[in-house]
């Protein structure tokens, strides 16, 4: 059954965090809250786990009214952004104090025993006898996930678990997690502003944005079917590209004219986007992958039925063997991903190829998405 | 180097007093009153015999000890919870009632003086241990409650929150997980309780009478027929010390964390 929250509402003040929440985590799923830092993640998360009261509103767990019962009586873990650990406890205690304290009586040896086998699956069994003090901060955090899973929660809260971890050490946890996860049936709830961390590890994410959740759906279907703006412009590591386009509409031709007269085929071919109207304006979104870099030569052969763009570079990042091309257009910063090096200098005109089938058309007032091209997978809208 | 002179210098010009006080507790009176000695020419341990030989002034340090240590019980007892409401939770008026509190401890214990002795002659405590323990845990109690929420406080909430969440209930949280974390701090706290009610005077002097009397308070009326005796007196004097000596020796590791931690 999982977790069903309805019409949450928290504020701090005059600051309203939380307007009107509604929920549903199914069991067993690894589900991600998204938002920018300061969206009130956190205070869902907490809301959610029972250490912090809502203003209105309620959270069920398995169809139980959770208002009333006490923390301590839940079934869950929380892992914090810092890592919190109980200083003057040592790893192997830290990790033993929720099974001591837990109304299922275990023996000293079974306590024994799970700590042996939480602290290997985490690989921390080596600084079992250190103070969290004396440890590294992947292990701290570490240490904090282990105390978390160890009671084995029916939910798992985890608040940006890996934000204050360096480079190598959050990929490593990221895989860790997968792992995991997939073999645990522990339901989790992972808070993250990093869209890249959600679309890898969850099976569902949801978008908060203005103290709502906006979308929440399974992970490809948020990802290929993102219903609004501030989605598509969220998820996706670098994030969807979007353009101001009027649909034009003559005997021959259907197209989106863009602002600096660049046309771009409105897939009139395939049938798709039937329900736009000519000479309005949509947002035109396009993911930064679906952007084909076009060099110099390649440029006059493009295939037919794509639309090339053009635009002036701003800069390249190149990690390994990605390059992420960042361009500037019509006022706006977009994206392109190109496999290899790119040798190009900023304020260079590039120019790419984009298929028509793989657009996304949003309603610029409303932000709705009204259709997705042919070529982007396709789900069922429940 | 010429830093540590000037210290050392400045360390010796403080241990004059004490010095003295020592070297006079080691002489017979006619050498304290005859002449200038640098160290005891006469050494006698008379002086020591007299005071532990003698009911009034052994029974000055019990009083002065169980006073100072119930003292401490009460307000380590009442400080705690009241640092740890101060520090976890926001309710009305907090900050103004915190202040409030640490404005008692500015004022001077002779504000005080009249308004006690009346309330505790109508409870019939005048020359009780309880009368000057409860009057001085006016002055102890803010200082340990600031004290202790600064202490605190330096404790993340989210270490509560875990052990909720863990499955501690509240005493259990505090007992296994909170306590050990402000060990410290409650040291540090102790210490300072604990020496304002040894050396506490007016207080102390107002409140008791014979049964009750502190060594501070033994230690002014020692005056007898043949006049001070002063032998005697520095020989007090230096028992006086002991104690606290012997609480800083034994705490000195929590005192020298707490002194770098909290708000001290």
């Amino acid at each position: 059954m999982g977790i069903r929250v309805e019409n949450l509402q928290k504020s701090y003040g005059t600051e309203e965090v939380l307007t009107g929440l509604d929920l549903d985590i199914p069991d067993g799923t690894f589900f991600s809250v998204v938002a920018p830092t300061g969206a009130g993640k956190t205070t869902l998360l907490r809301i959610m786990a029972g250490i912090e009261s809502a203003d209105g509103g309620t959270v069920y767990y398995d169809g139980r009214d959770m208002s009333t019962v006490a923390v301590q009586d839940r079934s869950v873990g929380m892992v914090y952004q810092e890592f919190v650990n109980y200083p003057s406890l040592t790893v192997r205690e830290n990790l033993a104090s929720p099974l001591e304290v837990s109304d299922k009586n275990y023996s000293r040896d079974e306590i024994n025993q799970r700590v042996e086998e939480t602290a290997k699956m985490l690989k921390i069994d080596h600084i079992l006898n250190n103070l969290p003090e004396e440890v590294s901060g992947g292990e701290a955090q570490r240490t904090a996930i282990s105390r978390a899973l160890i009671k084995e929660p029916d939910y798992l809260f985890m608040d940006e678990p890996l934000a204050n971890l360096d480079y190598k050490l959050r990929e490593q946890l990221r895989s860790d997690f997968e792992r995991l996860f997939s073999e645990q049936d522990t339901t989790v709830i992972y808070a993250t502003p990093q869209a890249g961390d959600a679309l890898a590890m969850s099976t569902h994410i949801g978008y908060l944005h203005e103290g709502k959740l906006i979308q929440d759906a399974p992970r490809d279907e948020i990802y290929f079917r993102p219903r609004s703006l501030p989605v598509a412009e969220y998820l996706g590591e670098p994030p969807m590209n979007l353009v101001t386009g009027t649909l034009v509409e003559d005997a021959t031709e259907r197209y989106f004219e863009l602002r600096d007269g660049t046309r771009i085929t409105a897939g009139s071919a395939t049938g798709a986007f039937p329900a736009l109207d000519a000479g309005h304006d949509y947002q035109i979104g396009f993911r930064p992958q679906d952007m084909v870099y076009l060099n110099g030569q390649d440029a006059a052969q493009a295939h037919g039925e794509d639309t090339v763009l053009n635009m002036d570079l701003a800069f390249v990042e190149t990690v390994g063997s990605t390059s992420t091309l960042h361009l500037d257009y019509d006022g706006r910063e977009l994206y392109a991903l190109n496999a290899g090096p790119v040798h190009a200098s900023p304020g260079a005109a590039l120019s790419f190829s984009l298929d028509p089938e793989k657009l996304y058309i949003y309603d610029a007032e409303s932000g709705d998405l009204i259709a997705a091209g042919n070529k982007i997978p396709s789900f069922t809208q429940k | 180097m010429k830093k540590q002179y000037y210290l050392i210098l400045f360390l010796v010009l403080l241990m004059v007093p004490i010095y003295w006080m020592l070297n006079m507790s080691f002489k017979p009176n006619s050498e304290i009153l005859q002449q200038l000695t640098f160290y005891p020419h006469e050494f006698t341990l008379k002086n020591y015999q007299e005071i532990l030989s003698s009911e009034f002034w052994r029974s000055g340090y019990i009083n002065s000890i169980s006073m100072a240590l119930m003292n401490v019980t009460f307000v380590t007892i009442t400080a705690l919870p009241a640092a740890y409401a101060f520090s976890r939770w926001n309710f009305r008026g907090d900050k103004h009632l915190f202040f409030w509190f640490l404005t008692n401890r500015m004022a001077p214990p002779a504000a005080f003086m009249v308004p006690f002795f009346i309330l505790y002659s109508n409870f019939n405590l005048i020359d009780t241990y309880w009368a000057v323990a409860l009057a001085h845990c006016l002055f102890n109690l803010p200082l340990a409650i600031w004290i202790l929420e600064g202490f605190m406080s330096g404790i993340p909430k989210e270490i509560d929150e875990m052990a909720f969440l863990d499955g501690h209930s509240f005493p259990s949280f505090v007992w296994n997980i909170f306590l050990p974390l402000i060990t410290p701090g409650i040291a540090v706290t102790a210490f300072f309780t604990f020496m304002f009610s040894w050396v506490e005077l007016l207080l102390a002097r107002t409140l008791t009478n014979e049964a009750a009397q502190p060594i501070t308070v033994t230690l002014t009326r020692s005056l007898g027929a043949g006049g001070w005796d002063w032998g005697v007196l520095a020989a007090a004097g230096v028992l006086a010390m002991v104690p606290g000596a012997i609480i800083v020796y034994l705490v000195r590791d929590l005192l020298a964390t707490g002194f770098s931690m909290g708000r001290v």
